[in-house]
């Protein structure tokens, strides 16, 4: 029977990243085609900014299914061209250097490298060209009907309290020593993630996430770059 | 279908005879490169060109063969022996496709009778609306005398290429054959009768233009603009060509008219496809006297592959709606859910090989179409977004101004209801009313208002441009629904995937952002604004010789008289390689 193998879980935005959902939505908003689409897209928004500020502390499965309804009805064509140009004028610009550090040290320990991501497909995506080769990414995905996004996720929408479950099955399904695993959170709703590992580390750490990490004597980094 | 007996190209073409017209021709040029680069194992090729005015069809064809960018995979592979090569697989074929037995001398048609397998009927005229002497002549006679000269050949085929659009206004499934006597609107058509009117209708506006009235009030409205000119006395030799002049510009404006008023009146969009569908009629009304298929394809656009990706001769139908799209013009009228039915040329030319293979081993359908809205649909909607995300992407490259780059990589295009509040007839009185109040203002002001009214004045032809193209595309973006039904093929799938034409061979995200919005920006708009598209120049060029075929006397006897005889004006050319070097 083959030895059960450590294994690093990486939150993407805080980690790797310093945006959000909210960047990448906002931008396809503001470049949806003609202005009186932009307009409500946007509209859309700037209503469902400050909910995604206050839900995404406890539980970022509605903000994020809140925020992505704003890209419903764009094409598909849209959205795929709009995220190349988001990762290549914004988010490959956002890259943090130390959290791909973080992932180079998983390589070199010969680690498995998990992400996960509340950001869709298209965005998240061309980030794996800039990193070392992971085993998986757990990201959002658009459901499209007719070639139209119809504004909802499909299942499993990420960005709740997913993480802890999904890293439980992961484990069963591929071997996973969770005990001697890393989990690198950066979000409130990463708590759970982080409990069902054994070295838990808070990167870049809201304020729900940092006063958990501390009541749990958890280490915490703080780095921009 | 399971059932259907695969068919290899490759076998079935092997040795053939294919002889081709309009092989100077978008298409055609694409087939012949194509066939002579994927296809040694054909027998020979004819290539059947017209002189045109001052130069003979052998300069022709040595200049198209020189710098056409379809002929450089030829050149790439075969570099100075490419004349040897196609002196082997080529024949230039000169005559007059109106003409009975094709303008032939008499031992160059018995020759070709005895050894065609394949006619490839690809010549043609495209123009939507021309004079309609000049759409008849070449779409539906040129068809006629192939057709005759087809018949009396010992066992030739006949591939006519027509067009998807002989549908007319009849939207909905189209389906893959010709109806008896057909015309979308008349219950009862018979195309001989129509032609004969036609003809009938045509005599009778040339002699109402050559009457004395008509030239004398041609004559009087010349010089009173002359006159209007400041030029008091003009020669009567001026005044004469004036006047002639004039007279055939009226002329043709009237038979254009006639052509379009007659199409339309019958349920056809154009005279273009006006012709082409009686040409099919009347090719019907041959019965079994005639093996024939007849290949009809949607929007021929910009090369998946061959010769290269993006390559694109056809300007006159995505290419000027692309290029308003990319301008300050917002809204065009369209229907989004509509199918964009474009297929790229290489498949168009993949599919004439195949059906010719078919035809070959007589296990040919009667028609196909060639297009993409039955197996692969693309919506106008779609096609519409991608084009101007392709915009956006070209817009946003460095080189472009700030502008360009901020403002108008985001002014996108957007489909609207023609009727729409702000659509272009709306955006046109609009500048027209600024322009008029310009011309009402004082002199002084007017002059320091310069640049504005030039501006303006300029708008004003973009929209008058823009709403022309509107006018002319306005059935197919936005009245029309056709959806052709592409099934014949299933009947002999082909063995050979180099041959293959299925149209979910590409994928349409990739093929407008990557392959035809670039193809279009390389060859189509620089001929918009009136530049020149890169030219090409082979390395070594290729100088055809008059030759001889040893095995042919007569053809040979043919050759042997002088230059200027008019008896061997039709002559047979062969290739051979040039000693120049460039």
């Amino acid at each position: 029977m083959s030895e059960a193998k450590p294994a690093v879980f990486v939150r993407v935005e805080g980690v790797l990243t310093g945006r959000g959902a909210c960047g990448a939505a906002a931008y396809m908003a503001a470049n949806a085609a003609g202005l009186r689409e932009r307009v409500f897209r946007l509209g859309h928004l700037a209503l469902a900014t400050p909910l995604y500020e206050v839900l995404g502390q406890s539980d970022r499965v509605l903000a994020n299914r809140l925020t992505y309804l704003a890209l419903r009805n764009m094409s598909e064509d849209r959205i795929a061209e709009l995220a190349e140009e988001y990762w290549q004028n914004v988010l490959s610009h956002q890259l943090l250097q130390s959290g791909v550090e973080l992932l180079k040290r998983a390589q070199r320990d010969k680690q498995r490298i998990v992400l996960l991501s509340d950001g869709i497909e298209e965005i998240t995506k061309p980030l794996l060209e800039k990193l070392p080769p992971v085993a998986a990414l757990l990201c959002n995905r658009l459901e499209y009907r007719n070639g139209l996004a119809t504004g909802k996720l499909r299942e499993p929408v990420i960005g709740g309290h997913d993480g802890g479950q999904f890293l439980a099955q992961y484990a069963l399904e591929h071997g996973i020593d969770l005990a001697a695993s890393t989990a690198y959170g950066a979000h409130g709703p990463d708590v759970l993630l982080m409990t069902a590992v054994g070295r838990p580390c808070a990167v870049n750490p809201d304020f729900t996430l940092r006063r958990a990490a501390r009541d749990a004597g958890w280490p915490v980094m703080d780095f921009n770059v | 279908m399971s059932n259907a007996q695969p068919l290899s190209v490759r076998t079935a073409l092997a040795g053939r005879h294919i002889f081709l017209t309009g092989g100077s021709g978008f298409v055609g040029k694409v087939w012949l490169s194509m066939a002579l680069t994927h296809l040694p194992e054909i027998g020979k090729i004819y290539v059947f060109l017209r002189p045109k005015a001052s130069v003979p069809a052998r300069q022709r064809f040595e200049k198209m063969l020189n710098t056409s960018p379809v002929f450089r995979p030829l050149h790439q592979r075969y570099g100075r022996d490419l004349g040897a090569f196609l002196a082997e697989r080529v024949e230039l074929i000169e005559g007059e496709v109106t003409a009975p037995d094709l303008g032939l001398a008499p031992a160059v048609a018995r020759r070709l009778r005895r050894d065609i397998d394949v006619f490839i009927h690809c010549a043609g005229l495209v123009d939507f609306n021309p004079d309609i002497r000049k759409s008849l002549s070449a779409n539906v006679d040129a068809t006629m005398r192939v057709a005759d000269f087809v018949e009396s050949c010992d066992h030739a085929s006949l591939l006519h290429v027509s067009t998807c659009y002989v549908a007319g206004k009849r939207y909905g499934e189209i389906a893959e054959r010709i109806e008896p006597n057909y015309a979308p609107h008349a219950e009862e058509f018979c195309p001989r009768t129509e032609l004969a009117e036609a003809h009938a209708r045509i005599e009778s506006i040339v002699r109402s233009f050559s009457t004395e009235d008509v030239t004398q009030r041609l004559r009087e409205e010349v010089l009173a603009e002359l006159h209007a000119q400041g030029r008091h006395e003009p020669s009567a030799h001026l005044l004469d060509t004036l006047t002639r002049k004039r007279q055939r510009e009226e002329l043709k404006n009237a038979l254009e008219t006639e052509g379009t008023e007659r199409a339309v009146r019958l349920g056809w969009h154009n005279t273009y496809t006006y012709s082409k569908s009686l040409a099919e009629s009347l090719l019907l009304q041959r019965g079994s006297r005639l093996r024939y298929a007849v290949v009809r394809p949607s929007i021929v656009e910009s090369a998946v592959e061959f010769p290269e990706p993006g390559w694109n001769e056809s300007f006159n139908c995505t290419a000027p709606l692309a290029y308003v799209m990319g301008s300050w013009v917002r809204m065009i009228p369209a229907r989004p859910d509509a199918p964009f039915d474009v297929i790229p040329v290489d498949l168009v030319c993949r599919s004439l090989t195949s059906v010719s293979a078919a035809l070959a081993t007589g296990r040919h359908a009667q028609v196909y179409h060639v297009g993409t809205s039955d197996r692969h649909r693309c919506s106008v909607g779609r096609a519409a977004e991608l084009i101007v995300l392709s915009h956006r992407r070209y817009l946003r490259e460095a080189r472009h101004s700030r502008s360009e780059r901020v403002l108008k990589s985001r002014w996108d295009a957007i489909l609207v209801e023609p009727d729409t509040v702000l659509g272009v007839k709306t955006s046109r009185a609009i500048v027209r009313g600024y322009d008029e109040m310009l011309d009402l203002m004082p002199r002084k002001l007017q002059k320091k208002l310069g640049k504005l009214t030039k501006r303006v004045r300029d708008m004003d032809e973009d929209f008058a441009q823009v709403e022309k193209l509107v006018e002319l595309f306005m059935p197919f973006m936005y009245e029309s629904f056709y959806v052709f039904k592409s099934t014949a093929a299933d009947q002999h799938p082909v063995v050979e995937p180099e041959f293959d034409w299925g149209p979910a061979l590409f994928d349409w995200r990739k093929y407008f952002l990557e392959i035809e919005m670039p193809g279009l920006r390389r060859w189509a708009f620089p001929l918009i604004e009136g530049k020149r598209p890169e030219r090409y120049r082979a390395e070594h060029t290729i100088r055809l010789r008059d030759g001889a075929r040893d095995s042919d006397s007569d053809a040979h006897d043919e050759l042997r008289r002088p230059k200027h005889d008019e008896a061997s004006a039709h002559e047979t050319m062969l290739f051979s390689p040039s000693n120049d070097q460039r």
